[in-house]
Parts: C-alpha cells; sequence; structure tokens
C-alpha cells in the first residue's frame, strides 16, 4: 500500500484512490467545489489544487490517483507522494482561483438563501482576497425556473457541473447541460425539456454556492435560524437518512443527511415535500362522535368512554387492533403486547397502505412502492398475533383499536367491512383523512416528525427516529398513549418512561433485535440480527 | 495606614452665617443675566446632538420602495432580540429579489444599542433622534412596517424637532 505525506500526516492508503478522498477521509481539509463523493470526478473549479513533489505544475487532487512508486524512486526514501496544501503556491493560487471564481458573482448575500451555509463565503473569507481587481460590469442574468419547483439564479453559478453530472449520472435523466461556451456559458435545459425527475430537489442540496434554489424554501428563513434534526423519512420503506430544518416548531426544509447504509447521499422529492402534507388539520385533542359531528373531550373522558365501551361491548376478549406500518416499532410492539395480554386468540392485523411500483435509478438510488415505511419493523414487532384482516371481522367484533397510516391508508373491502362491524372504533391519529373521519374516538398522538423511536426499513436497517418538532395541543407521544389503553385495559401498571425504555424492552423479547438499543443505534442505525 | 479624617471647624464669620448667605443670594442674582439650560419640556422640545440612537425608521428608495431585503441581519445582530422580520419573495421582477412582509420592532425590549444600523447591509434600518414615543400600552410600543415607514416619512426631512420648535406639529407621537 502507498504511504503518503500530507503536510505533516502520513498515510497509507489503498493504490489509485483520489488523493481529495484520500484526505477528507483522513480528516484534512482541502478547499472543493466541484468534487462530490457520489459524483464523477471533473475538476472543474480548480479550488482543489495542491502541490505534489515531483511535479512541475500545481495539481487538482481531485483528479490525481495515489500511486506506488518503485523502491528506488521513492521520496525520503519511503513516500510514494509528498503533498504540500499549505504552501505559498498554493495559497496564491487558491486566492487568484477564488478571484476568477467571484469575478461575475453579484455578492448578494443579504438576500441568498445559501448564505451561512455557502462555501464560497466559507473559502473566500478562509483562503480568498477582501478585495477583487475587477472593476468592468457583472454580467447579469435573470432566474430561470427549471421545473420541478427548483430555479436558478445564473449569477450565483460557479459551473462546478455537480447538478449536470447528478441528472446524468444519478437521476439518470440528464435534463441539465453546459450552454455555450467561457464567459457565455450556463447551466440549462433544452428548450421544452424541463428539469422533470424524482429526485430534482437533489440539485439544490448539492450546489455548493445559491445558485439552485427550491421554490418551497427560497425567502422564508435564514439558515441560522434553524434547529437541524437528524432524523429519517417514514414515508416509504427505504428509510433515508434526512435532516429536518425546523423554526419555531414549523419545518421549513428537508435535507439529505449521509448514510452508506441507506439511502447514501441523496433524496427523492416525495420525501423532500413530505412536511407539506402535515400542516394541515391538526388535531389537537381527543375527539368523540356525538352524532356526526366531533366534540372535543379530555384524556380521562376519553378513557372512561373506551372502558365502558369494551365491557358494554362483551369484555376485552372481543377486542380488535390493526397496527400501522407508519408507527414506530415501539408502538406497535406495546399494541401487540396488549392484544396478547387481553385477547385470547389472535385478533390484530397490519393496516393496508397504499402500494405502488418500485423506482430504481441508474446509480442503483431506490423509491420503494411499499408506503408503509415501517413495514418490516411492525410486521417483526407483531408476528405472533397477525391475521388476516379478513378473519377479524368474523364473530363477535368489539371495540377497534387502530393507528393512522397519516393519510396513506388504502381502505379496502376488508377494512371497510371491519369498521361497520365495530360498534365503537378508536384510531390514534395526528391529523385528519379518510380513515380517521370513520373513528368513534380520536386520540391525539404524535405525528410525522413528531415521532420517537426505532423504525426498521426493508433491508432490516433499525434506524432511531428523532423528533423534529414539539407536540401540539393535547397530543401525547403514540407509544405512551398505548401503554396507558394497555394499563387502562389490563389493570398492569406501565414500566416505561420514554421510548427508550420500549426499545430496551423489545430488545429483550425479540430475539433479531436483541443488540438494538436506542444509544448502540447513534446516526447511522443497526442491522437487524442474522442480516450482514 | 491610619486615615486622617479632616474635620470642619467653623471659623469666627462662619458663625454669623450671613457671608454665606449673601455668596449664595449672588449666584442667583447673577443668573437673571445669564441664558437659561432648562427648557419648558412639553411645549419647547429638547434637540439631541447629532448621532442620537432615538426611535427607529425603515429607509426608502428615492421611487418609494423599501430598501430592506429581510437578510435578518440586524434581528441576528440583536442583543435584545426585538426585531421580528418574516421575509417573502418581493413583488417586483426588478431590483432586489426579496423584501419583509412583517418587520416588527419591540421598543420595550429594545436597548437602542444601535447594533441593527450597523449590521444593515443595505442602509435600511437607522435610529432617528425621535424620543418622546411613550405610551399608554404595552401593544402600542410595537412598532410594525407601516409605523417605521411612516417614521422615515416624518423624519426624512430633516429634525422633526427644529421643525416643532418652529411650531410644527409632532406627527411621530401620534401616529404611535
Amino acid at each position: 500500500m502507498p504511504l503518503i505525506k500530507i503536510d505533516d500526516r502520513e498515510l497509507e492508503v489503498q493504490a489509485g484512490d483520489k488523493l481529495l478522498a484520500v484526505a477528507l477521509a483522513a480528516g484534512l481539509e482541502i478547499p472543493h467545489y466541484c468534487y462530490h463523493p457520489a459524483l464523477s470526478v471533473t475538476g472543474s473549479c480548480r479550488m482543489c489544487l495542491v502541490e505534489i513533489e515531483g511535479m512541475p505544475r500545481l495539481q487538482t487532487s481531485c483528479s490525481v490517483p495515489v500511486s506506488e512508486l518503485p523502491p528506488e524512486k521513492k521520496v525520503d526514501g519511503k513516500f510514494d507522494m509528498v503533498v504540500h496544501t499549505q504552501s505559498e503556491k498554493v495559497v496564491a493560487a487558491r486566492k487568484l482561483v477564488l478571484e476568477f471564481l467571484l469575478l461575475n458573482h453579484p455578492l448578494d448575500c443579504p438576500v441568498c438563501d445559501q448564505a451561512g451555509e455557502c462555501f464560497l463565503q466559507d473559502y473566500s473569507f478562509q483562503h480568498g482576497n477582501a478585495h477583487s481587481r475587477f472593476i468592468e460590469d457583472k454580467r447579469v442574468r435573470a432566474n430561470e425556473d427549471l421545473g420541478s419547483g427548483v430555479v436558478i439564479n445564473h449569477n450565483r453559478c460557479i459551473m462546478c457541473t455537480r447538478c449536470v453530472r447528478f441528472t446524468r449520472e444519478i437521476a439518470g435523466t440528464g435534463e441539465l447541460y453546459v450552454q455555450n461556451r467561457g464567459y457565455n456559458n450556463k447551466i440549462a435545459v433544452f428548450d421544452s425539456v424541463p428539469l422533470d425527475n424524482p429526485l430534482a430537489g437533489n440539485v439544490a442540496d448539492i450546489c455548493p454556492v445559491g445558485a439552485l434554489l427550491l421554490k418551497d424554501y427560497i425567502h422564508t428563513t435564514r439558515f441560522w435560524h434553524l434547529s437541524q434534526t437528524p432524523s429519517v423519512c417514514t414515508e416509504c420503506t427505504a428509510g433515508c437518512n434526512i435532516t429536518v430544518d425546523a423554526a419555531n416548531n414549523k419545518i421549513h426544509r428537508i435535507i439529505s443527511r449521509v448514510n452508506e447504509q441507506a439511502n447514501g447521499h441523496f433524496i427523492c422529492d416525495y420525501g423532500r415535500y413530505a412536511h407539506n402534507k402535515y400542516v394541515e388539520a391538526t388535531i389537537t385533542s381527543p375527539l368523540l362522535k356525538v352524532e356526526d359531528s366531533w366534540k372535543e373531550v379530555s384524556w380521562e373522558e376519553a378513557y372512561q368512554v373506551i372502558k365502558d365501551q369494551v365491557v358494554a361491548t362483551g369484555g376485552g376478549a372481543n377486542l380488535r387492533a390493526l397496527a400501522s406500518p407508519v408507527y414506530p416499532n415501539e408502538t406497535n410492539f406495546l399494541l401487540a403486547n396488549l392484544v396478547d395480554t387481553v385477547v385470547e386468540k389472535k385478533s390484530l392485523a397490519l393496516l393496508p397502505i397504499q402500494n405502488g411500483d418500485d423506482q430504481t435509478f441508474p446509480a442503483g438510488f431506490r423509491i420503494s412502492g411499499d408506503k408503509g415505511g415501517n413495514r418490516r419493523g411492525t410486521e417483526d414487532m407483531t408476528r405472533k398475533l397477525t391475521v388476516k384482516p379478513q378473519t377479524l371481522f368474523r364473530g363477535d367484533v368489539g371495540v377497534l383499536l387502530a393507528l393512522d397510516g397519516d393519510g396513506r391508508t388504502a381502505i379496502d373491502g376488508d377494512v371497510e367491512k371491519l369498521l361497520k362491524a365495530s360498534p365503537f372504533t378508536v384510531i390514534l391519529a395526528s391529523n385528519m383523512n379518510k380513515f380517521t373521519e370513520r373513528a368513534n374516538l380520536i386520540l391525539p398522538v404524535a405525528g410525522p416528525f413528531q415521532r420517537e423511536g426505532t423504525i426498521t426499513n426493508d433491508r432490516g436497517l433499525v434506524q432511531w427516529l428523532e423528533p423534529a418538532l414539539q407536540l401540539t395541543g393535547e397530543a401525547k407521544p403514540d407509544w405512551q398513549v398505548v401503554a396507558e389503553l394497555g394499563q387502562l385495559l389490563t389493570g398492569q401498571a406501565s414500566l416505561y418512561t420514554c421510548a427508550g425504555d420500549v426499545t430496551w424492552k423489545i430488545s429483550q423479547t425479540i430475539a433479531a433485535y436483541s443488540r438494538i438499543t436506542r444509544f448502540k443505534l447513534g446516526k447511522k442505525g443497526q442491522f437487524v440480527q442474522g442480516i450482514k | 495606614m491610619a486615615v486622617v479624617v479632616k474635620t470642619y471647624e467653623p471659623k469666627f464669620w462662619d458663625r454669623f452665617y450671613l457671608p454665606a448667605i449673601l455668596k449664595g443670594l449672588a449666584i442667583t442674582l447673577t443668573r437673571i443675566f445669564v441664558r437659561k439650560d432648562t427648557i419648558l419640556y412639553p411645549e419647547h422640545k429638547h434637540v439631541p446632538a447629532p448621532g442620537y440612537r432615538g426611535l427607529h425608521r425603515l429607509n426608502k428608495h428615492a421611487d418609494g420602495r423599501i430598501k430592506c431585503v429581510a437578510c435578518e441581519m440586524c434581528a441576528t445582530a440583536c442583543p435584545s432580540n426585538c426585531i421580528t422580520i418574516e421575509p417573502s419573495a418581493a413583488p417586483w421582477d426588478d431590483g432586489e429579489e426579496r423584501y419583509p412582509i412583517k418587520f416588527e420592532i419591540n421598543l420595550l425590549r429594545c436597548i437602542y444599542c444601535g447594533f441593527c444600523e450597523l449590521a444593515c447591509p443595505k442602509d435600511a434600518i437607522e435610529l432617528t433622534e425621535v424620543y418622546d414615543f411613550a405610551n399608554y400600552t404595552r401593544d402600542s410600543l410595537v412598532i410594525d412596517m407601516d409605523g417605521l415607514l411612516e417614521v422615515y416619512e416624518v423624519t426624512s426631512q430633516g429634525s422633526i424637532y427644529t421643525r416643532q420648535n418652529a411650531g410644527q406639529p409632532v406627527k411621530v407621537a401620534q401616529q404611535l
């Protein structure tokens, strides 16, 4: 393996790896714009120039592979490559490169949404000049709408072509290209072929400056007001890692978070704009249906009603339950436990969730058609008890306890019959939708982005779902409500004080989850037992 | 170290008190012939020195458009967190593409340090010399964007106090 020296650090690396990738992996900083670990290398920004001993000119470190030298040619007798990133020549070159990149840049940081997370700002401050010698008029172009909710500000663009490479290599649609050459070049779409693919929002994420912007986020807030929560998307079973940016208990945007085990570097637009679906019709207190209209009741009253109804419909033995694949493992585990304790025979089914076709992109990114984000986890939690929905509406049907499907419920014939057969339906939900309207009693629980717990994606990766928003009104965490219902119907005291307690209980009960606790999961998650 | 405490020992003439009284009267009498420092406040207003930091205003361009681009630098720099801004895409095609749809300053929280003025990249927010904007309720001392632009209208033609002392009415206190 080649031994290289970058400044003072000696690194033993794989031959053929690119110098910049090696340096970044070792925690060394080399400024760069066009290099992206998931995309091909172009070396167009010239920002990552370094001095390599034995090479006459400065080299772009993103495109230089590390290779092994024959023993007699090694530098200082042992190094295959000696690199300087802070030498006088490099520092001067960086200054010049930044001056070039900023020639036509409008420096409109006050109105730019990238300000605060902009690499042009950071590198200008660290490596650039305070002044430009360019006294001519700057090139000014109007903003253009590229389609799919993406706007381009040509003035801010530095032509790194990350977006062009993204549409060609990752999305495979290739809508973007570089139009014209030299002074006249710009990122453009072909006439009448707008940017149109379900990954289009990523081009705004990977843009190192404020050129590509999301219409959804533009001019809504400033970056430094946002609190960033590392979380997981539950819109489909792929379990992509996301960062939820919220301020004042309102989500402003969702961006991707790198996790090679799950989604890699990108997320799809369904997940990116998911928060917009859940802003309206939030349920803030328990709702009881009285003659076709909703009446707000307190939690005590709601629990009393449930108790009365259970007694009136033949006791706990007739209880029916629907677990939901959009809720975390903890909630479904507690619901399964409840059913196991109260009912003698199996009487739990999975709520049917909308299902479509899987989409796979050239570089391997996939969007699952199954919109029940925690399908696998829910199945794992309820395996012992699950029956097909059609067996639930046979015999004496008592109270139906159901978890909501966040508006993605597919109300098919079986569920329809079950809802009709059930004399009293209790649904745990956060937002009003077609399914919750069928309830007799709605209990407000944590909604999307408010939930806490573990979810398992379709490849068996268990990840911690971090709540990004606080609960609204009288809503309670979903696992807590199920635990309280268990207390109400079984008479046994609940042992759990937080979602992590339930995770621990799961690890004690279900063999495949035996190694999983909240703190072992970290930000990247862990595979369930038995999967390599 | 011992401290020597000086005590006052009245002299012979001091025991009469008359010289001191006459001395005081002399000072009082000379004041009759010197220019007065006091002013009759509500009728006559003090004109603050240049650079005085009082009520805020939001400046406008010559064409009447607001200069503010809602970058929230002032709100970020503000040590008392008294500025609330809500940005939005501007309705016009030319010029800045962002402007505020809500701009509120809580004048009771504000400590009049002038950091907002220093932070502003567009010279949009400024502190004027207006100091008499006391009011009866707390709500009325949260000034909104219309109010701040109104302050600009009132104060942009020079000090309101010099004009006011010439007999013009105070508009600022009324509109708050």
